[in-house]
């Protein structure tokens, strides 16, 4: 063949210029692939959480409880925010994460809300990184597991709540398990972290299921450690001798730890009561009506994650079965169970899964590369260089100013409420309320009330709020009576003194009709104040004995309608 | 202790990241504000483009428009707007009793005009609020609903259709405002889940347009896309007067736009494709007699409609013939539809009785004025020109209101 032809089939050369490393020095930090992976799955995390918008379920609750604590300097005995407290005791779960929400939104606004959002979760992705890499999973193989606890909970996260700083907290305590076998340091911040825990948020019992469960894989490890039932048989070797200093050594840190974490979570204004009552919680009547606390059904979302994850551990664990530790499959089992009997619980199963699952997909990996060497990818090149770590910083630069909450921080120039909160929350009701200076009892959807006491700041009392948990089964039962449509609502709405009625047109359908027909009969008392496509708000006055002239005038007249 | 190498390899990303984002910063300018800023001070003005004998003739129009002078016992706000809206700031009715033009466009632009004709107790129409200058609306009091406004925005839509420009001085209780004033805090409290907009919508296009959006106080853009669908989007008769001021402030944008050529193709297109079909359905849900029922979306099935009222005929009709007189060509039913509805309307207005008609002015007053618009004149012209030539018909004996 002529040279000229080869010229012109042959790859070009790259020219030295571009394949020169000028920036690789000792004083730019360098960046290997794997980290700069990792780099960009966290800022992918913190980016796509801080396009979510502030929901309307319980986040006002807690800002609510947030700005009455830091008022009042003290804690609540009772629901501070409801029209009639129950008799029921004060669970304080969370009082610490609820201030610290209030004093961010004081701070930096709704704004500042979405920011500490996407900032927990971001975070949490990180710890779970570096507990994966500490199981001794390479950063080349470690890196996804931000993205996949993002995506296994992609239905809770959503929702900005205490419950975000007890999954970093359960992360961090993934990052103790995986270093106790090995290292003591986790004995002296582990305690910390359920300290935090157990004030931020009602869910520290999570953490001591994930030591304890991790200790006893420890100890089963060396109690059982051929656990296979067939390969012991195939064996027939006569079982070992107990190697009681080995089972000390494994299960023993884990003890300590234990024992430590949960002196430390014990510092919290309920004491040890704190687990116990966060337990009895999900039994509340009104709180097991919530959707997020009904047993997974496995056609929604949550359904189809949570069996899509287990059916790709399964895969994977066939292939490793026999490594498989006692300790990662009763962390799955617990939380798949977990997950099955509360929709809500899929937010921990997504934290376990990456964690258990990782090592054992890079054993196989490993495995079958050593099997098939030729066939597979080679490992990822790790020589760090500092162009790695422009190209890292690129993308954390991106990702500030591409998500809304930084981005507008960083400008100085936030978003207005409507592009910030989720579309079902009713701002313009708050408004309306805010316009006429409302104050008062106000009946209105679950959903809506807590938003509506931080719009008025604290000026409308709400029949119930989203706290369930503190209110009385009584109120509760009385509250699905009024917005189920009971004839008798407006019986009902007088009876607990309610002087404000809002009803959601998507969810009261059937209150909408009766609460106009109720408008236009001058006899019922209700006078319609407001309304958008979204909501209605009545002012409940004394029904009126007879029809006085006075009286005629709340109905808007015929040609009221002709404009 | 961490040697200055060390100190430079972790303090380098940080520094380079501080240095990007403040020169960002520095650099990107502030954010689209889009505040209300027409850049017009008078209103777009939509005349009638149709001249149509056959819907009422001239007499016809005088013995109609006997009937709709403005009544002011007792003075309601909502007849005052119809009248206004009907008669325009240059009528003179001759009669003291009957206010004028100017009186009738002085009472929502000066407090003490407001007064001297709703009482010297009455709340104010316009009062400072926590976001701006408000209107006091029907459902803010159960007392003094008579002189408040029955709608959102309709006051603003009544100036703007009377032809008042922005800079025009708006007397308050206590203080003054301008038109502008009104305007710019109305808009910037709209959003797309009220329940009512069509007279905001009509404010915007009369007011506003050209400028295509403007950000409300919540943070959110309201843009023409945007405002066009909710306009087109629910039920044909979702809405006040069966949904036809959705019909209507579809039509003075589009002939706003026939001047200021702003409106996005597909954005008109969609109008044209809506009014259309409104068109048609208006077409086969025409009754015997000439005039359409509430249940009008419904095409051919409404025309055998025999339960509707008498006040619910005039409402739908009146307001319908109103749009078509300001609608393009190209949406038009046939004339005869026009002609028949006309005819009713004529017939009805002249013969129904004076309580009935008092107790629905303000509907009524959009069937006049759809008569007048078809013939293509102003109604106080027309009424003068009757009064003056006498004719048999017109010398008929007219409301005393």
């Amino acid at each position: 063949m002529p040279q000229s032809q080869q010229d012109i089939t042959a790859e070009p050369p790259v020219p030295e210029c571009i394949m020169r490393d000028n920036l690789t020095s000792p004083y730019i930090p360098n960046t290997s692939l794997s980290m700069l992976l990792s780099v960009v799955s966290v800022a992918a995390v913190f980016l796509f959480t801080g396009f979510h918008r502030l929901n309307y379920t319980d986040l006002w609750g807690h800002v609510n409880f947030g700005r009455w604590m830091v008022e009042h300097r003290a804690l609540p005995a009772s629901d501070p925010v409801v029209l009639q407290p129950s008799t029921e005791p004060m669970l304080h779960a969370g009082w610490a994460g609820q201030t610290v929400f209030f004093l961010t939104e004081q701070a930096l606004g709704l704004e500042g809300l979405s920011l500490l959002h996407a900032l927990l979760v971001a975070a949490t992705a990180a710890l779970l990184i570096v507990a994966v890499r500490a199981r001794g999973v390479p950063l080349s193989f470690a890196w996804p597991a931000g993205i996949l606890f993002f995506i296994l909970a992609l239905p809770q996260i959503g929702s900005v709540r205490p419950q975000l700083f007890g999954q970093m907290a359960a992360a961090a305590v993934l990052c103790g398990c995986a270093l106790l076998p090995s290292k003591r340091h986790p004995l002296y911040w582990l305690p910390i972290v359920f300290l935090l825990w157990a004030n931020l948020h009602g869910s520290a019992i999570i953490g001591f299921a994930i030591l304890g469960l991790a200790g006893l894989g420890a100890a089963l490890e060396i109690l059982f450690p051929k656990y296979l039932a067939e390969e012991a048989a195939e064996q027939e070797a006569p079982s070992p001798p107990l190697d009681t200093a080995a089972l000390t050594g494994a299960a023993l840190p884990f003890a300590i730890a234990l024992a430590l974490c949960f002196a430390a979570a014990c510092i919290n204004p309920q004491g040890p009561l704190l687990f116990v009552r966060s337990l009895a919680l999900s039994q509340h009547e009104g709180v097991r009506a919530f959707s997020e606390w009904q047993p997974l059904r496995p056609a929604s979302l949550t359904g189809v994650l949570l069996i899509a994850s287990a059916l790709a551990a399964a895969l994977i664990f066939k292939h490793n079965l026999p490594k498989m530790p006692w300790g990662d499959w009763l962390w799955l089992a617990l939380f798949a169970l977990l997950t099955l009997s509360a929709i809500r619980m899929l937010a921990w199963w997504a934290l376990i899964w990456p964690v258990a699952v990782l090592p054992h997909a890079y054993a196989v990996w490993q495995a079958r590369r050593k099997e098939t060497a030729d066939e597979l990818p080679v490992e990822l090149s790790e020589e760090p260089t500092a162009m790695r770590t422009l190209i890292a910083l690129s993308f954390v630069f991106m990702t500030l100013i591409v998500a809304p909450p930084s981005y507008a921080l960083l400008m100085g120039e936030p978003r207005g409420a409507a592009e910030i909160v989720s579309s079902g929350t009713p701002l313009y009701l708050a408004d309306e309320l805010n316009r006429r200076d409302t104050q008062g009892a106000l009946a209105a959807p679950l959903e809506w009330s807590d938003f509506l006491v931080y719009q008025t700041e604290g000026r409308v009392r709400p029949l119930l709020d989203i706290h369930l948990h503190l209110q009385s089964t009584a109120a509760w039962r009385d509250y699905q009576r009024i917005y189920g449509g009971d004839p008798a609502w407006l019986d009902r709405l007088r009876a607990n003194n309610v002087r404000y009625f809002a009803i959601s047109r998507a969810w009261n359908a059937r209150l909408v009709p009766q609460l106009l027909a109720a408008d236009r009969d001058p006899k019922s008392g209700v006078r319609l104040l407001y309304q958008d496509q979204q909501a209605l708000l009545a002012e409940i006055g004394p029904a009126a004995p007879a029809l006085a002239p006075a009286a005629l005038e709340s109905g808007k007249p015929a040609q009221a309608n002709g404009g | 202790m961490p040697t200055t190498q060390t100190l430079v390899r972790w303090f380098f990303p940080v520094l380079l990241l501080g240095v990007a984002l403040v020169l960002v910063r520095l650099g990107v300018g502030s954010r689209a504000e889009h505040p209300v800023a027409p850049s017009r001070n008078e209103p777009w003005r939509i005349t009638p483009r149709y001249q149509e004998p056959r819907v009422a003739t001239d007499e016809q129009l005088t013995a109609v428009l006997n009937r709709v002078q403005p009544p002011v016992n007792p003075v309601t706000t909502n007849n005052l707007v119809h009248a206004l809206r009907l008669w325009g700031p240059r009528a003179d009715f001759g009669n003291a009793k009957i206010p004028t033009g100017a009186e009738m466009l002085n009472y929502f632009l000066d407090d003490a005009e407001f007064r001297r004709w709703a009482g010297a107790k009455t709340p104010p129409l316009f009062y400072r609020g926590k976001d701006g200058l408000n209107v006091r609306s029907y459902d803010d009091q159960a007392t003094h609903r008579e002189t408040s406004s029955y709608h959102i925005d309709d006051l603003l839509a009544t100036l703007a259709e009377s032809g008042t420009p922005l800079t025009a001085p708006l007397k308050l209780r206590g203080e003054q405002a301008t038109v502008g004033d009104l305007l710019r805090d109305s808009l910037t409290r709209f959003h797309l889940e009220r329940w009512e907009y069509e007279w905001s919508a009509i404010s915007y296009a009369r007011y506003v347009f050209p400028q295509r959006e403007w950000r409300n106080k919540y943070g959110a853009e309201i843009d023409l896309a945007g405002l066009v669908h909710e306009l087109i989007s629910h039920p044909l008769d979702a809405g006040p007067c069966n949904g036809t001021h959705r019909l209507e402030a579809l039509v003075v944008l589009y002939r706003a736009d026939e001047e200021a050529k702003a409106l996005p193709p597909g954005v008109k297109r969609r109008i044209v494709n809506h009014l259309k079909r409104v068109s048609d359905l208006l077409v086969a849900a025409q009754t015997r007699d000439g005039y359409w029922t509430r249940k009008w979306p419904a095409g051919a099935a409404a025309n055998a409609d025999d339960k509707a009222t008498l006040h619910d005929q005039l409402l739908v009709t009146g307001h319908q013939l109103e749009w078509l007189a300001l609608a393009p060509e190209e949406v038009q039913p046939p004339r005869e539809t026009i002609v028949r509805a006309g005819q009713w309307l004529v017939k009805t207005l002249t013969e129904i009785d004076e309580k009935t008609l008092l107790e629905a002015y303000g509907p009524y007053t959009h069937a006049a004025r759809a008569l007048c618009l078809w013939r293509s004149v102003e109604p106080y012209d027309a009424w003068r020109q009757g009064r003056e030539q006498a004719t048999p018909v017109a010398a008929q004996a007219p409301a005393s209101f």
